[in-house]
């Protein structure tokens, strides 16, 4: 992979990661706020973004849930989350 | 059901291996207020409780709950991977490394394997919610401790910091959710005891005041 791509890489699942938490931690806060809507309009922009960047990622490089149609051998053999690498 | 997502859920890449930061972090893994007792704990206990909102919150803050024990798991492998027997000396791991190598095994940092009798399930939820909150009273006090004897690692404190603000926030949420039950017990005109409230497979009765 050339260095650009390894950048581009990195950047969007810092992106995904950023959404994902973001989905995360504002549907504990509507969980116990159900009728705040502003909380709820966040919520669904950041689920509709997600998905999107999720999207291009699994098509650029690699499946990041079995539940995408996705590469098994990417699966396998890309580096694991705790690994920490460059890969 | 639960399906894998193969990123942290906060990134972790440590540039300075230390297993004396990791013979500590353990605990956090597998010590009695650490992640593993989290997640059993919250995942236990909303089997029986009576409202939708509680069933809620700790489904979703005990599946947090399982990220952040790879969260910690990820920081006590790259802190020993690959390291010497030297260093695994040094650090005072000879009795770790003897039964478990490098692996990451749920003990505390004191070296007791976790136990069950770590969390409590009362089938009772203010009970079970007052446990929960402790729990994460404990849990934040924790994080501070190797946060101060963590300080000269930068890459690990930050993490540390992420897991402690975690604490903070699933606090905040297990309060709004006894404030919600003690609101819903507080509607009844004619007293229904806890049992009632609290038995199983039940909806809870709240008797209108005809007056």
């Amino acid at each position: 992979m050339s260095n650009e791509a390894k950048k581009l890489k990195e950047e969007l699942l810092e992106e995904i990661r950023a959404c994902h938490f973001a989905i995360t931690d504002s549907s504990l806060f509507l969980d116990t706020h159900p009728g705040n809507r502003k909380a709820m309009r966040y919520y669904k922009n950041q689920c509709e973004k997600l998905k999107e960047l999720e999207d291009k990622y699994q098509e650029m490089f690699e499946p990041l849930c079995i539940t995408s149609p996705c590469n098994r051998l990417k699966w396998v053999e890309g580096a694991w989350p705790w690994e920490g690498s460059d890969e | 059901m639960w399906t894998y997502n193969k990123f942290l859920q906060y990134p972790i890449k440590i540039k300075e291996k230390d297993p004396r930061l990791a013979r500590i972090i353990i605990s956090q893994y597998g010590g009695p207020d650490g992640e593993l007792s989290a997640s059993l704990r919250y995942l236990s206990q909303r089997f029986g409780m009576p409202d939708s909102t509680s069933k809620a919150v700790l489904n979703d803050i005990g599946t947090e709950e399982l990220a952040h024990l790879e969260i910690v798991g990820t920081l006590v492998h790259q802190l020993t991977d690959g390291v010497s027997i030297k260093e695994i000396e040094k650090a005072g791991l000879k009795p770790y490394y003897t039964d478990y190598g490098v692996d990451v095994f749920p003990v505390s940092a004191a070296g007791v394997p976790w136990n069950a009798s770590y969390i409590a399930c009362k089938n009772d939820p203010i009970a079970n919610l007052q446990e929960d909150l402790a729990a994460e009273q404990k849990a934040r006090a924790v994080y501070e401790k190797l946060i101060d004897l963590c300080r000269d690692n930068v890459d690990v404190v930050d993490v540390l910091r992420y897991l402690r603000q975690r604490e903070i926030v699933h606090f905040q949420r297990f309060d709004e959710t006894l404030d919600n039950i003690h609101e819903r017990l507080a509607q009844k005109k004619i007293f229904v005891n806890n049992k009632e409230f609290t038995m199983p497979n039940k909806e809870i009765k709240i008797i209108e005041d005809k007056d």
